[in-house]
């Protein structure tokens, strides 16, 4: 399997009702706030995934299993930075990653995307030139900022 | 009419020529931004390399009248305060001299639709202590990203823990971001 880190274009949005401290931990719709966007197609914040109307009818029409699409709110931050090339994209889904055992989205722990081969050649039609890509088998990278704040609570 | 002719051709050689220099300008500054590009991204990951072997504080120079806005906090108080306006008049009013052409959170809003049980109000979030300048020179949408991908790992680190961090967790987590980036802010953090 292929580790993808997808672009982090921004984060959960105003209004939503979600709660980490809680169980289940968003209820009613994913709401997406743009901070900025490289103009990748594939963009995340930690557990969530979206991806433009064109990446999520290509992955409907692959016969590529361990996923469900659904419905997102997507605004803009105030302050929102745009690709510069790109306006952007209006129409985006929510992809949420359901596989197991040999399908081909799943989930590393709670909130990485793994991806099977097969999938990632079919993301890479698309634009995800900002997803940082690592196979699953070996470590995942870490910034340095993260790396102290593990090295300091012993981790 | 051989005359007509060969004026046309002329113009058409002419034509050809410049099109040619506009598609060579194009595609020269297209080559540029590209480089560009990759100079800052290259330029983030060797930030971030050094300040994993440093465990912590880049090695740059420390200027006496760069700002620490939270540096040594160890409680909500100290990273935050309040603010009575929106975020990018605190930040002028208290920096007049910036040219930030991005003004950002350092803990980022996110947090608060994320981990609402921290009760950050509004207020603590556009504290001035809590912004930080991006000038213009620097490409932000880059910075920034890099910034929110560092943020993200952080979510993900206590998403995966079953955690909810701490406003000290935040802020200190602030403080190693503003390690990394904090020299590139107008006024600078570092």
């Amino acid at each position: 399997m292929i580790r993808v880190e997808p672009e982090v274009a921004g984060g959960l949005g105003e209004g939503i009702d979600f709660d980490a401290a809680r169980r289940p931990q968003l209820r009613g719709p994913l709401h997406y706030a743009f901070a900025g966007w490289l103009g990748d197609e594939l963009v995340e914040t930690a557990g969530f995934w979206i991806v433009t109307s064109e990446l999520a009818g290509a992955l409907e029409r692959s016969g590529l299993t361990g996923f469900v699409l659904d419905e997102v709110v997507v605004s803009l931050e105030e302050g929102f930075l745009s690709s510069g090339r790109d306006p952007l994209a209006e129409d985006w889904r929510r992809l949420i990653p359901t596989g197991a055992g040999e399908e081909d989205l799943q989930l590393e722990r709670t909130s990485t995307l793994l991806v099977s081969e097969r999938a990632f050649e079919l993301l890479r039609r698309h634009r995800i030139e900002h997803a940082q890509i690592t196979w699953a088998d070996q470590p995942a990278p870490l910034s340095g900022a993260m790396r102290t704040y593990l090295a300091r609570r012993g981790g | 009419m051989s005359q007509y002719k060969k004026l046309a051709d002329d113009v058409l050689d002419a034509l050809d020529r410049v099109g040619d220099r506009m598609s060579r300008s194009l595609r020269d500054r297209s080559e540029a931004q590209r480089r560009k590009l990759l100079e800052i991204v290259e330029e983030t990951r060797m930030r971030d390399r050094q300040m994993s072997q440093n465990g912590g504080a880049p090695d740059v120079d420390v200027d006496a009248d760069v700002i620490d806005p939270g540096f040594g906090a160890t409680g909500r108080g100290d990273w935050f305060g309040d603010a009575d306006q929106r975020y990018r008049d605190e930040f002028f009013d208290e920096y007049p001299e910036s040219e930030a052409a991005v003004v950002h959170h350092a803990i980022e809003q996110n947090v608060m639709r994320r981990y609402p049980s921290l009760n950050i109000t509004r207020s603590e979030m556009d504290s001035v202590q809590n912004l930080r300048g991006i000038p213009a020179e620097i490409n932000s949408r880059v910075h920034l990203s890099g910034i929110r991908r560092m943020w993200n790992e952080f979510y993900r680190h206590h998403a995966d823990s079953g955690t909810v961090p701490t406003v000290d967790d935040l802020a200190e987590y602030a403080r190693l971001v503003d390690d990394a980036f904090g020299d590139l802010f107008d006024p600078p953090v570092r």
